[in-house]
């Protein structure tokens, strides 16, 4: 299979090349990264819909998406009318940053994060003043990048796109442990980016009942297979989310739920697809599942499906993650807010 | 590069480890070739259907390989990594796609009592259906098969290298060969044809029916014996010891040789009422003249806990043999004495090892030269049915 790009542009733009030893710098941690930290802060999820976003052919108009993930961050920012979307973006991100953009591309181009989604927030990034070969959009792999229609013409002068299998990437050569983890970890994450973020798709899931957030990030471990069982409510993804890998860079989650699967997942399943039409923002990305879970078992009743609990997959593992401190799983301590343009 | 010459130069290179393996009559010296570079490699993985699963409703499967039968949604893969559902059709990633083959001696698996000082055509995918904190393997058992190297090698073709190499024997090692069972089965088979046989080298966490009908093309069998408690095997293996106690059985149900590693862990599993248990167990079930290898275990992977005192290895061996095993060896400790095969009855050496140098003393055609008493194994041609 065809390169999807170049060896050399990855390792280079993105410090792989130069890695040998640690990490060489630290990430910049924004403020309202750690407001779930604070007992008396609630965590900020903005639920962004418009309508004539998506299109027929599962494509976005991609100008109103853009517009729509601006209103999102304003909203995330609680900046009020006289702040601009990019000061969010300036509150969460450095121009010295190097960005990874971690998609979940396992269904392919029917129930992946849009490309059209994935490119403006790069462009928003660029816009603040990192450089498009300092932002990665990735995942495990070039073929399944491909399927999801990630194209490198489309995104050339916005992002880079590699995976963990292109040539030069790969995995860190040891296992590194996380509570009930034991992983190798994509070296884009443990030392191709100072910031992450996590742009998953609204979706039911087989094993952990939803898949929204915290569930891409196991695209980012060598052995997800692993710990698939009894996902639902064993502390494997909590866990995985405080390695300091995501712990430090994450910044930023972002659900694309322009189209959701209530059931099916986690591959695309046309049954249960509906269009949701918007995103789900927050920094907190336990919050981000636990809003996702409210939707989705909310559209689940509509349909007279089975909730999550009755089928032994209720996804315990967003309340273990605000035990863990993770983030906020509880709607009471979320502070859920709309947008639309 | 072509692939014919790659192939050949593979070959050269196995032959002349084979040379390595007979020279010097019955004194042999360890070979360990190891020229899978010069075969071709392949990005694509296989897509032969899976055996032994069964379809659910909304194209899920359940796999009915190992005991852990996994449940798996379509684009998923099952514990092992290696078996995906495609759309509802459980399907093997890893068939005639080994990430490594060595020609080994067999005593490298390690093999006692069958067919000492051959070579054995090792092969190995990616993946395994349990995760030992103490893998020495790790770097290919805990991987999935497109996260590292994928040779492209038909089971017919790797029949045919085996051969070629002037292996006696296929070993399908280092993993865990009942993830890659389907490849596995039908190298198996097509050895068969050859005059090759095929051992498996496995932990024995599989399923009644798919072990039987593997048996039926197997001429050999080692298992790695964790642990005699079932906590070992759920929290150092992510296994389960009742399985596998069950597989032992019916490995021995079918005639099929065997043999047995401990790797003694300290603090883990090396307790002296533990392994009495075992060894009764052994004795019991599967009689006591099954070899056992008591190995030393040295940290690696997740483990970090200090290496096995070669003290330890020798008191249970001692309690081992006590209960009533005959052939209990020590492993992982080169130069041991315990390395060797002594007739039971009278004492007499019967095979001298150092390491995996081996030299036979005093046993022809299975029995002691000093007292006639036969001795278990398959000393000849490995298709020819257990003697003793």
């Amino acid at each position: 299979m065809k390169p999807i790009y170049s060896r050399r542009a990855v390792l280079t733009s993105m410090g792989l090349a130069a890695f040998t030893g640690p990490a060489l710098w630290l990430p910049r941690r924004s403020q309202s990264a750690d407001s779930y930290l604070n007992p008396m802060q609630k965590s900020r999820v903005v639920i962004a819909r418009a309508e004539n976003i998506l299109q027929p052919d599962n494509t976005l108009d991609a100008e109103r998406a853009g517009k729509l993930l601006d209103e999102a961050m304003r909203a995330l920012g609680g900046l009020g009318e006289k702040k601009e979307a990019v000061d969010v973006w300036r509150s969460l991100f450095s121009p010295a940053d190097r960005v990874a953009i971690k998609i979940n591309s396992l269904a392919g181009r029917m129930l992946s994060p849009h490309p059209e989604l994935a490119y403006a927030i790069a462009e928003r990034l660029i816009e603040i003043g990192i450089p498009a070969d300092r932002i990665v959009i990735w995942d495990r792999s070039e073929r399944e990048l491909e399927k999801a229609g990630y194209d490198p013409r489309e995104a050339k002068g916005k992002a880079l796109l590699a995976a963990t299998d292109s040539q030069g990437v790969g995995y860190e050569p040891q296992p590194e442990i996380s509570g009930s983890i034991g992983s190798c970890f994509s070296r884009i994450v443990s030392k191709g980016c100072t910031a992450l973020i996590n742009l998953g798709v609204l979706k039911d899931h087989d094993l952990s009942g939803v898949s929204a957030a915290m569930k891409n990030l196991f695209g980012v471990i060598h052995n997800p297979n692993r710990y698939h069982f009894d996902v639902h409510k064993d502390p494997y993804l909590p866990d995985l989310c405080l390695h300091p890998y995501i712990k430090n860079k994450i910044r930023l989650t972002i659900c694309d739920g322009f189209r959701g699967q209530y059931d099916g997942g986690p591959a695309y399943s046309p049954k249960g697809i509906w269009n949701y039409g918007g995103l789900i923002a927050s920094t907190d990305q336990t919050a981000v599942d636990s809003v996702a879970e409210s939707i989705l078992s909310r559209k689940r009743r509509e349909n007279n499906l089975p909730s999550f609990r009755e089928q032994d997959r209720e996804p315990l593992y967003i309340q273990l993650a605000e035990e863990k401190k993770v983030g906020r799983a509880d709607p009471s301590r979320i502070d859920a807010v709309e947008a639309t343009i | 590069m072509d692939a014919s010459l790659n192939r050949r130069k593979f070959v050269q290179a196995s032959v002349c480890a084979g040379c390595a393996l007979s020279m010097g009559g019955t004194l042999l010296a360890a070979p360990g070739a190891q020229a899978a570079d010069a075969l071709p490699l392949t990005k694509e993985l296989s897509d032969q259907e899976a055996l032994y699963y069964d379809k659910l409703d909304d194209l899920k499967i359940q796999c009915k390989l190992c005991p852990k039968e996994c449940r798996v949604a379509d684009k998923e893969r099952g514990y092992c990594g290696v078996r995906e559902n495609k759309g509802g059709v459980y399907t093997t990633l890893v068939y005639g796609r080994p990430c490594t083959l060595h020609v080994d001696p067999i005593e490298k698996k390690p093999l006692f009592h069958y067919m000492p000082g051959t070579a054995a055509f090792s092969i190995a995918t990616a993946g395994c259906n349990m995760e030992c904190k103490f893998c020495q393997n790790w770097d290919i058992s805990q991987f999935r098969p497109e996260q590292i190297r994928m040779i492209d090698l038909s089971p017919q073709k790797t029949a045919d290298l085996a051969k070629e190499t002037k292996s006696q024997t296929i070993a399908y090692t280092y993993s865990e060969p009942v993830i890659f069972y389907e490849y596995m089965y039908d190298a198996a088979k097509a050895a068969r044809e050859l005059g090759v046989g095929s051992v498996m080298i496995s932990n024995g966490y599989i399923q009644e029916k798919p072990l039987r009908a593997l048996c039926k093309q197997l001429t050999g069998v080692k298992i790695d014996f964790k642990a005699f408690t079932e906590k070992f095997y759920k929290e150092t293996c992510s296994g389960e010891l009742a399985p596998v106690l069950k597989a032992l059985k019916i490995i021995r149900e079918e005639g099929v040789w065997l043999e047995l590693v401990v790797l003694i862990i300290p603090t883990l599993n090396d307790g002296e009422d533990e392994n009495k248990s075992m060894a009764e167990w052994i004795v019991k079930n599967l009689g006591d003249q099954v070899p056992v290898h008591l190995t030393r275990y040295h940290p690696t992977y997740k483990l970090k806990i200090t290496s096995t005192p070669v003290k330890t290895l020798e008191k249970l061996r001692s309690l081992m043999m006590k209960e009533g095993l005959k052939y209990v060896y020590l492993g992982n400790v080169a130069g041991h004495p315990s390395e060797n095969t002594k007739c039971p009855e009278c004492g007499a050496m019967l095979i001298r090892r150092l390491g995996f140098q081996t030299q036979i003393e005093n046993l022809e055609d299975g029995e002691c030269k000093k007292c006639h008493t036969k001795i278990p194994g398959v000393w000849s041609d490995p298709l020819v049915k257990i003697s003793g």
